[in-house]
């Protein structure tokens, strides 16, 4: 299985890098190609199984947008076909229409606003197919317009202050402004990715993150709990 | 107004006793708005701020400018924001405004330099370093690194760490000094930490070459693009001895305060601010400093070294380099960790990113010398993932959701020492483990 991840020495933060190294923990012999910003990406001529990028500093969105921008139309066709990809924190704002001026991939047609004077944290319970989704917010933009919803809020904020919805899920691109790890902090979703992924081991550590989980979706859960301030 | 303003605050502190809070200082503020520009400051103002070190760092300055024989004011008895600074200054006046100390040392927050700095137009500006810190306050290093920029004074003076290539990038128009460590023994050609906030060339993307790092991006590299390079340091220490407590700079040798890298960069900026106001006999103050008990103690319980290190929880570097301080310890150890965020636990609007401990090296607990990681308080079970994750051994973690009660996990018969990690505001519970030691072995 190959997993390959984008641009990992800019789009680093916030530990996201660890839903990888989770995975590979998880699977064996995995093959994780870590494509860096003057590299090809491998996505263009060879199959991937799973493409990853996580949160970045604002001003390597746009390095990154001119850097993907020759190769939009194999990341539609990759999308058509199924391909998996997996897109955490401001990276799903590369994908869109537009971040405030800065003209974006356009693969789909949500935009994104940022704002520096307010850094949004926050902290999100949710629903996806059933299963509970946990996780946290930190960031500086909101996303608007999103027509493929992904996680049904519960208690937390969606893709911006008035949406219900938070992430995009469009065939098998799957992207999410909650941080954790997602994958560590959703035990249940890891299970369903790696279905996806057509790998029917055991996730690592499963006695030890369903624990965490539990305990963090109980609580979040509470009545008494407002995730929107 | 300015006169009742500072009558009455010198007033409202002289009957509170000096209370280690800034109601003086907010008291001043709300009498003459203007108050920062009535108040006569001292000679030099030497404002510092950094991720990581700027209390120790004024501490440092503090008490080696007192034993030096300056009159010094600062706001280490409060907080490094408007209230807590105004404090300082009106304490270093007498009644009628006028000076009373030649220096302030003032800490502040790297998120207030724009309101803080041009009210106090500070001689120098220190800048301990930059790195990720707590991400629900402080985002991103690039955020930082702005908002400090925002400002700077132009004709203050900043004294940089030329180690660090970001926050070394300050202030394109100000007059810069730097400070520096050269190549260690202990450096390593590849980064071992998690978190490293500079990869890439800041002026080309090119990824930057690394000769050495002494930890995390500290250290030295250049951009095989476009040459972009460390700055040159004035202050340049060459050798640090641990035997005979010792470092080196510029070819003169100075007492080594403490020995984690950490503590030495703290110290090596607190001589470079020394040597620029012309301090002289650094070495006779150096000998009686000691870092705040709080942050740092070492005891002996009977046959066994019991030290409480605080680190400050969500910030990654601070925690990884207290885990990687347990780790090069000398001897057999078991490692108490108690690092929540018990005041944001306790909000119903909670808003805690626990994406952090995935940015700080965990990776160092697993380590033969470390017999066991003991984890206290209610996200005890997501350290306990992140600890595993880290490849220590299931049967050598353990959870409890109390801190105190960490303690009843330890193996005291098998060990040389105990080191506890532990939050800023937990430090009471790390002194309730310590006494729960003692009643264990006496």
């Amino acid at each position: 299985m190959k997993i390959e991840v984008l641009y990992s020495e800019v789009a680093n933060l916030y530990g996201d890098l660890f839903n990888i190294h989770y995975l590979e923990k998880t699977i064996p012999n995995l093959t994780v190609y870590y494509t860096s910003l003057n590299d090809k990406p491998k996505f263009v001529e060879h199959k991937i199984d799973l493409i990853y990028m996580g949160p970045m500093m604002e001003r390597f969105q746009e390095v990154i947008i001119n850097k993907l921008k020759p190769y939009k139309k194999r990341i539609k066709e990759l999308i058509e076909n199924d391909t998996i990809f997996l897109i955490t924190g401001n990276a799903l704002e590369i994908f869109g229409s537009k971040i405030d001026d800065i003209k974006a991939l356009g693969i789909f047609q949500y935009y994104s606003k940022r704002d520096f004077s307010y850094h949004h944290n926050s902290c999100f319970i949710g629903e996806f197919n059933d299963m509970k989704i946990v996780g946290f917010k930190s960031q500086f933009s909101y996303t608007y317009n999103n027509k493929n919803n992904f996680i049904k809020v519960i208690n937390g904020y969606g893709m911006n202050e008035q949406d219900n919805n938070e992430g995009i899920r469009y065939h098998n691109f799957i992207a999410t402004y909650l941080i954790g790890p997602f994958l560590i902090y959703n035990p249940p979703f890891t299970e369903y990715l790696l279905k996806l992924l057509k790998y029917d081991g055991n996730i690592a550590i499963k006695e030890a993150v369903y624990e965490a989980y539990n305990i963090r979706k109980e609580e979040y859960l509470a009545d008494n709990l407002n995730f929107k301030h | 107004m300015f006169y009742v303003s500072l009558w009455l605050s010198k007033l409202y502190l002289f009957l509170t006793k000096n209370k280690m809070n800034d109601k003086a200082g907010s008291l001043a503020l709300k009498l003459d708005k203007n108050f920062y520009r009535h108040i006569k400051k001292p000679n030099i103002v030497i404002a510092v701020t950094g991720t990581n070190g700027k209390t120790t760092t004024c501490n440092f300055l503090v008490d080696l400018l007192e034993k030096s024989g300056y009159k010094v004011t600062s706001n280490k008895e409060g907080a490094n924001f408007l209230p807590g600074i105004a404090k300082a200054l009106m304490k270093g006046v007498t009644l009628f405004n006028k000076a009373k100390v030649d220096i302030a040392i003032i800490e502040f927050d790297e998120l207030g330099s724009k309101k803080v700095l041009p009210l106090i137009n500070p001689t120098y500006i220190a800048v301990t370093n930059l790195f990720s810190d707590t991400m629900k306050r402080n985002a991103h290093t690039d955020y930082v690194f702005s908002k400090i920029n925002e400002g700077l004074p132009k004709d203050s003076i900043l004294v940089l760490n030329a180690d660090d290539l970001i926050s070394s990038q300050l202030g394109q128009n100000n007059k810069k000094i730097y400070f520096g460590i050269d190549k260690l023994k202990t450096d390593t050609k590849v980064n071992h930490s998690l978190v490293q906030d500079i990869r890439v060339c800041p002026k080309c993307y090119t990824p930057l070459e690394f000769s050495y790092f002494h930890y995390h991006h500290l250290g030295k590299a250049n951009c095989p693009k476009c040459g972009f390079t460390n700055p040159l340091p004035k202050y340049n220490l060459t050798n640090i001895d641990y035997q005979n407590k010792t470092i080196t700079i510029n070819k003169e040798k100075y007492l080594l305060v403490n020995d984690s890298l950490f503590n030495i960069y703290n110290e090596l900026l607190a001589i470079t601010i020394l040597k620029e106001i012309g301090v002289k006999n650094i070495n006779e103050s150096l000998k009686t400093l000691e870092i705040v008990k709080t942050r740092y103690n070492k005891i002996k319980i009977k046959n066994i070294e019991v030290i409480s290190q605080m680190a400050k929880g969500q910030n990654p570097i601070a925690v990884s380099r207290a885990l990687n301080y347990a780790k090069d310890l000398s001897g057999n150890k078991e490692v108490i960790i108690i690092l929540d965020d018990i005041y944001d636990y306790e909000a119903l609007d909670r808003s805690e990113v626990m994406s952090w401990i995935y940015d700080s090296d965990f990776e160092a607990l697993n380590d033969p010398s470390i017999k066991k990681v003991i984890i206290g308080g209610f996200r005890a079970y997501d350290y306990k993932v992140r600890t595993l994750l880290a490849g220590v051994a299931p049967n050598k973690v353990f959870t409890s959701r109390s801190e105190v009660d960490t303690y009843k996990y330890l193996d005291l018969k098998k060990i040389d020492k105990v080191i506890i990690i532990h939050d800023i505001y937990l430090n009471k519970k790390a002194l309730e483990i310590i006494s729960k030691i003692k009643g264990e072995l006496e």
